[in-house]
């Protein structure tokens, strides 16, 4: 018994460590990318770094504002793009689906799910690119293809197994009491799941599409292919952008090459982090939120 | 009246599910097949067997042997390290151990950011990470970020199928006077296995795909890595390197390195689905 | 009923401002704007092209920025009024030497006369530009010398490399598309590189990265030299001249191929270069631009090509010609 005993407390020391281990990872990470990024913090002001828009780095002017927005509005895009389109082919899935259509439909969604991201990447330059450009004339203005609306469109492409893979478990799962209530009481079909998803499946829905907007937010190389790499803060989904992912990728050979360049592009790297730091506690504040709100077990 | 315009309303919305559910697979489609289709010309046996040869970035002969091994590797040692991690992690985030408590939250919004984190930034402290060490460019860099990678995807899966385990399955077995390891490892596991191994391949699949993370950290070379301190070359970067050539021909086979790589994540995909239906047979229902 | 009515006018404008819209859209776009290109990886070629507009960096290059040099020339190819560069090998056809499918190289005016005389008329094919910039015809830069970087110095096999390609490997150049370098040069390159130690077992593995640019060249030098040195195996890969110093100086290869000028950071760091051949960048459009005949004609001004990529002051391609 005893020695029974001694293997569990072990074992539990043993995953104690593990985890603290694990949970100490984004502090060593975020320690590392700031000892780095520290001689570009302290030559400038930290409001220069954030809000200037001027990127020169021989003149050593480096105002990263038009990457930090580039990325921002790419994401928003694509989240723009991918929310709908998700939501409603969960809900089809879900709901209305034959069950012979959603046994095939949704095992490919998820094996596509698997496709890397140099392949969307590849893609986009092939398709997405000469469509936008194509489009672009038809509302008045031309552009490259290169541009917000590319990364955008790609990056939903590549969000929305993700999305819907959860969305649809969530719906799912709601019990049918909820459903076949309000189906008793007069609703039509499409009213009752109004109500199921509206109340019940929610909070499952936007922990879905929170996980949809970081794999969207933090996507490389796809996105760098597509989206213009210019660096100025984009005012229209035609202009190109660039966001911090691809700053990083593009500008890693000049690291070495001029003064203050390496810790600038770490600054970039530690800036992202903390970003997603910010969004995930934000996103766990709204799931509370929501879950108080709509409290359904 | 109102029942006109109730109805009216679900068939509007119906046909709008049905489109946005074509557009979303026809799409994920499209990318699928025109993948297929440019790069199924190059596709040949010498593809997958052999490594370049001299040359081969400039049409020579030769195949991409080396990113496939290289890629295998890269992909299970980081697999292998993470589930070494992950899984007692997963475990120990259970109610039993920390779950609800303030360490247990803080634990899970580490591993939170963890996800969201960019694979370039993984790559970039890699890269660190690496000169501190002061070694090159290799195969032990690669695993490293991809490492780092693929963690809290594992730890998030497996945690999320470790959480269903009914209670009344750990109580029954506390209950005969199991401890929390015993009733851990032979029950919780047990039931849990199908999820947990969905959880790895998820894993693996995202990591081999990656290329972000390895640009900096693995290297690349043309032959099959030796040692962990060697280069080693990958499918993705394959990929990239050889749409970097000013040969269409070569152009032509990234498209079908990028088919291989597919299939390869599909192989993979498929796999774990048969695999989790053998072992859900050990499932309570 | 009310709802319903709505909903179908709503619908209805919609379909309204669409249709206006599709149809206004052709007459809103005038003139033939141009599609500036250029580089968005840390390469040689764009800072090459930088410096030839004056004294400016890869930074100040305006456009729209692509991936690689591949990658640029797909752009160009692409689009009908686009403009940009690529170094020679990726602007012209491995095999036929003529310039890519889709692609034409804007001769450059280098007297400023306003047309394309008999000397400057050196584009239709590469071995007639590399001819070009082997007189010195071609200007320097954007015509540049390509270079092998690496630590402090050259040291065992892949010093005896090295010295190869300065000696032996020069008479490969012309072939792959390369300019061989001078006899002077090569001399004072060869003391740099310092004496020869006799008797150096010849094997093991040489890893070099870097630019595009060199990459052709140093694939077939590796080819060659491992006819003579079986023993000696070669890890290549591009990754654009960025790549390959950051890769050079950081000890994680011996060999960093750069195709820019060497900056005085990472002199500091301890680069060390030799010059192993020439190349040049050239500027490219799609063959179907709508001024190409003048285009080809007249050739294009370095003011001009600094208006398009750094100031902004012509955007569109009726001002670029007469």
């Amino acid at each position: 018994m005893r020695f029974r005993r001694l293997k569990d407390l072990l074992a539990s020391r043993l995953m104690l460590a593990v985890t603290i281990f694990s949970g100490l990872l984004v502090v060593l990470i975020a320690g590392g990318l700031f000892r780095k990024s520290s001689p570009i913090l302290a030559m400038k002001p930290l409001s220069e770094l954030l809000f200037s828009s001027s990127w020169h780095p021989l003149k050593g002017e480096f105002g990263f504002y038009p990457f930090i927005m580039s990325t921002l509005w790419v994401t928003g895009v694509a989240m723009i793009l991918a929310i709908p389109l998700c939501l409603l082919t969960s809900i089809y899935l879900a709901e209305y689906a034959p069950s012979r259509i959603r046994g095939i439909i949704k095992p490919l969604i998820d094996l596509l799910a698997g496709i890397p991201s140099v392949v969307y990447g590849l893609w986009g330059i092939l398709f997405i690119v000469p469509l936008v450009r194509n489009i672009a004339p038809l509302f008045g203005s031309t552009t490259t293809g290169y541009n917000v609306l590319s990364g955008g469109i790609v990056l939903a492409i590549m969000v929305f197994p993700v999305i819907i893979s959860i969305s649809e478990e969530v719906i799912r799962t709601v019990p049918h009491e909820m459903r076949e209530a309000s189906l008793a009481l007069g609703a039509t079909r499409w009213q009752a799941t109004k109500l199921v998803v509206r109340r019940a499946a929610l909070p499952g829905i936007i922990a879905a599409i929170i996980l949809g907007f970081s794999r969207a937010f933090g996507e490389t190389m796809a996105v760098l292919m597509v989206v213009g790499n210019v660096a100025k803060v984009p005012s229209s989904v035609l202009d190109p952008a660039y966001p911090l992912t691809a700053l990083i990728a593009n500008n890693y050979g000049e690291m070495m090459s001029m003064p203050l360049y390496d810790s600038a592009l770490l600054l970039a790297a530690l800036v992202l982090l903390i970003l997603v730091f910010l969004f995930s506690v934000g996103a766990r504040l709204i799931l509370l939120r929501v879950e108080r709100s709509y409290g359904i077990e | 009246m109102v029942l006109n315009r109730r109805k009216l309303e679900a068939s509007f919305f119906k046909g709008l599910m049905i489109a946005s559910t074509l557009a979303v697979v026809g799409s994920l489609f499209a990318v699928f097949f025109a993948v297929i289709l440019k790069g199924a010309p190059a596709l040949s046996l010498s593809m997958i067997t052999e490594v370049p040869k001299g040359g081969y970035y400039l049409g020579g002969e030769g195949g991409i042997l080396n990113a496939i091994v290289g890629s295998l590797y890269l992909g299970i040692g980081a697999t292998a390290l993470a589930l070494l991690m992950a899984l007692p992690v997963a475990l120990f985030l259970q109610r039993e151990y920390i779950g609800n408590s303030r360490f247990g939250r803080l634990t899970r919004l580490s591993f939170d950011v963890l996800w969201g984190v960019p694979s370039i930034v993984y790559g970039a402290f890699g890269f660190i990470i690496m000169l501190y060490l002061g070694i090159r460019a290799c195969l032990l860099g690669g695993i490293i970020a991809l490492t780092l990678l693929e963690l809290p995807i594992m730890i998030r899966a497996m945690d999320e199928v470790v959480g269903m385990v009914p209670r009344e399955l750990k109580e029954a077995s506390y209950a005969m006077g199991a401890t929390k390891l015993e009733t851990t490892i032979k029950v919780v596991c047990r039931q849990a296995l199908p999820g947990l191994l969905t959880g790895i391949i998820l894993a693996f699949g995202r990591g081999i795909g990656d290329a972000a993370s390895i640009l900096f950290t693995a290297g690349y070379t043309d032959r099959l890595p030796h040692s962990l301190f060697d280069p080693v070359a990958s499918l993705p970067l394959a990929v990239f390197f050889q749409i970097g050539t000013p040969f269409p021909e070569v152009q032509q086979r990234a498209y079908a390195s990028a088919f291989i790589l597919l299939i390869l994540v599909l192989i993979i995909s498929v796999g774990s689905r048969v695999l989790t239906r053998r072992f859900t047979k050990y499932v309570v229902r | 009923m009310r709802k319903m009515r709505r909903v179908l006018s709503g619908f209805l404008v919609l379909v309204f401002l669409c249709a206006w819209f599709s149809g206004c859209g052709g007459w809103i776009v005038e003139g033939y704007p141009v599609s500036v290109y250029t580089r968005s990886d840390a390469c040689g070629a764009a800072e090459t092209w930088a410096n030839y507009l004056g004294d400016y960096h890869q930074e100040d290059l305006g456009g729209t920025a692509v991936y690689g040099d591949p990658g640029l020339a797909e752009a160009v190819k692409k689009d009908a009024l686009g403009i940009g560069y690529n170094n020679l090998n990726y602007a012209y056809d491995m095999d036929t030497g003529k310039p890519l499918a889709g692609l034409s190289v804007i001769p450059i005016d280098l007297n400023e006369n306003g047309r394309i005389d008999a000397d400057e008329d050196f584009y239709a094919s590469k071995a007639e530009l590399v001819q070009a910039i082997a007189t010195e015809h071609y200007p320097s830069p954007p015509a540049r010398d390509l270079y092998l970087v690496t630590r402090d110095e050259f040291t065992g096999i892949a010093r005896e490399f090295v010295w190869w390609v300065l000696t032996d490997g020069q008479q490969y150049a012309g072939e792959v598309g390369y300019v061989g370098l001078a006899r002077e040069k090569i001399e004072g390159e060869l003391s740099k590189v310092g004496e020869m130690q006799p008797g150096i077992e010849v094997e093991g593995v040489i890893t070099i990265s870097g630019a595009w640019a060199l990459y052709p060249m140093v694939v077939r030098w590796a080819e060659e030299f491992q006819k003579l040195h079986p023993r000696v195996n070669f890890d290549i890969s591009a990754g654009g001249a960025g790549k390959g110093m950051v890769d050079a100086l950081g000890g994680m290869v011996d060999i960093g191929m750069v195709s820019r000028e060497i900056y005085p950071a990472e002199i500091e760091k301890g680069a060390f270069k030799v010059s192993v051949t020439k190349d040049a960048v050239v500027p490219t459009v799609n063959e179907n631009n709508p001024v190409l005949e003048k285009l080809v004609l007249e050739g294009m001004k370095r003011q001009t090509f600094t208006d398009v990529w750094i100031t902004g002051k012509i955007t569109d391609w009726e001002d670029v010609v007469s």
